[in-house]
């Protein structure tokens, strides 16, 4: 007699999928229990209906394609930014003083206030959004980074420095890696607090996007297109944390033997 | 050697496939625009034509933004959108997307 094992990745997954499946079931038998319109109230058959048509039409794909681009290029500049920066405030001490108070008051000043201003510096579209997703992982990169450089252990900038380490050298071979574990979390953060901005800067300065496309949907009374949009969202960012930054992050921070893995442990 | 059990390998296998998949859509594309606008169709380089693109569905906002970006929309009637002025490199582009069923050329009357 044979015994179907599974593992506890496998159960997760199950139970994970039965959640999903349970939820949408709930979904479908309340429509006709509140009774409203699909405008008021769309079940998910009127939200798949929607994404088909949103796909047949080509509209999900150019929208989804240009979303990714923004939010690469966001997220590439703003956590480039980001580090330049944190590595400057926190390797010299006149360059904290002079820049650290300025960069404390942008940081309370979120980007959704900013929107409007690069709308009139910038116009609508690529540059405007690119600058608001810049400005969102800025910071988060930047503190984490920031946080990961006046962390390494000065005794490690002492040994190195007295083995004759040059500036470089100690910035590649010490601070750096000291510092990386907190700017993956960083990255991570910001990738995360991206992807909330550029549904915002694609409701306002696009028109083109799954942002723009929830907004539309809502203007349009197509209700089950914008819900089509919000779930986009929500399967594109767990694929992105999912496939990339987790990967990125475990790789980074067990590479710096931060956490001790299982086959470590062996 | 690829190492498969490293953290990374799962990102960079899930890449790469995307990026096949990507190419072989692409492919599948200039095919499908290649049956769609036959040479003979096509304007000379450097020159333009005019169109009556045929969608399978009445053409929204999003496609008239699209095609107007490309030629002058001068009308549409029920699945048909009347481009002019459309240039080879953008006829060929536009026949290529999924969503055009044919392309034929129009005179205006």
């Amino acid at each position: 007699m044979s015994m179907a094992i599974i593992t506890r990745g496998q159960a997760r997954v199950v139970k994970g999928t039965l959640g999903i499946v349970l939820f949408i079931v709930a979904w479908q038998v309340s429509v006709p229990l509140v009774g409203l319109g699909p405008y008021f109230y769309p079940g998910p058959a009127d939200v798949l209906r929607a994404f088909e048509d949103l796909l047949a039409k080509g509209i999900l794909p150019t929208y989804l394609r240009d979303s990714a681009g923004r939010y690469a290029a966001g997220v590439l500049i703003g956590a480039t930014l980001g580090v330049v920066a944190a590595l400057l405030i926190g390797l010299n001490h006149t360059a904290s003083r002079i820049f650290a108070p300025t960069i404390s008051f942008m940081f309370a000043i979120v980007e959704v206030a900013w929107i409007p201003i690069f709308v009139i510096w910038f116009g609508y579209g690529y540059t405007t959004i690119l600058i608001a997703l810049s400005y969102v992982v800025f910071f988060p990169v930047l503190y984490n980074t920031l946080l990961g450089v006046r962390s390494v252990p000065p005794v490690y900038v002492n040994a190195a420095r007295a083995l004759g380490a040059s500036r470089w050298q100690l910035l590649s071979n010490v601070i750096l890696p000291c510092a990386l574990p907190s700017m993956i979390t960083g990255f991570r953060v910001g990738a995360g607090f991206a992807f909330r901005g550029l549904v915002f800067a694609e409701m306002v300065a696009a028109k083109t996007g799954i942002g723009f496309l929830i907004f539309e949907g809502a203007a349009n009374q197509e209700t089950a297109r914008t819900i089509v949009g919000m779930i986009i969202m929500g399967l594109a960012w767990l694929f992105i944390d999912n496939v990339y930054l987790k990967p990125v992050e475990r790789a980074t921070v067990e590479r710096w033997g931060l956490v001790i893995t299982a086959q470590a442990r062996e | 050697m690829l190492n498969m059990r490293h953290p990374l390998f799962r990102p960079f296998a899930i890449t790469l496939a995307m990026l096949f998949a990507a190419l072989a859509w692409q492919l599948w594309a200039v095919v499908q625009g290649n049956a769609k606008l036959p040479e003979d169709q096509r304007p000379v380089t450097g020159t333009q034509a005019n169109y009556e693109v045929l969608l399978p569905f009445a053409p929204e906002s999003y496609h008239q933004m699209r095609l107007q970006a490309i030629g002058r929309l001068v009308k549409v009637e029920k699945r048909s959108v009347f481009l002019k002025d459309v240039a080879r490199e953008d006829a060929i582009a536009l026949s290529r997307q999924y969503w055009v069923v044919g392309m034929r050329r129009w005179t205006d009357p």
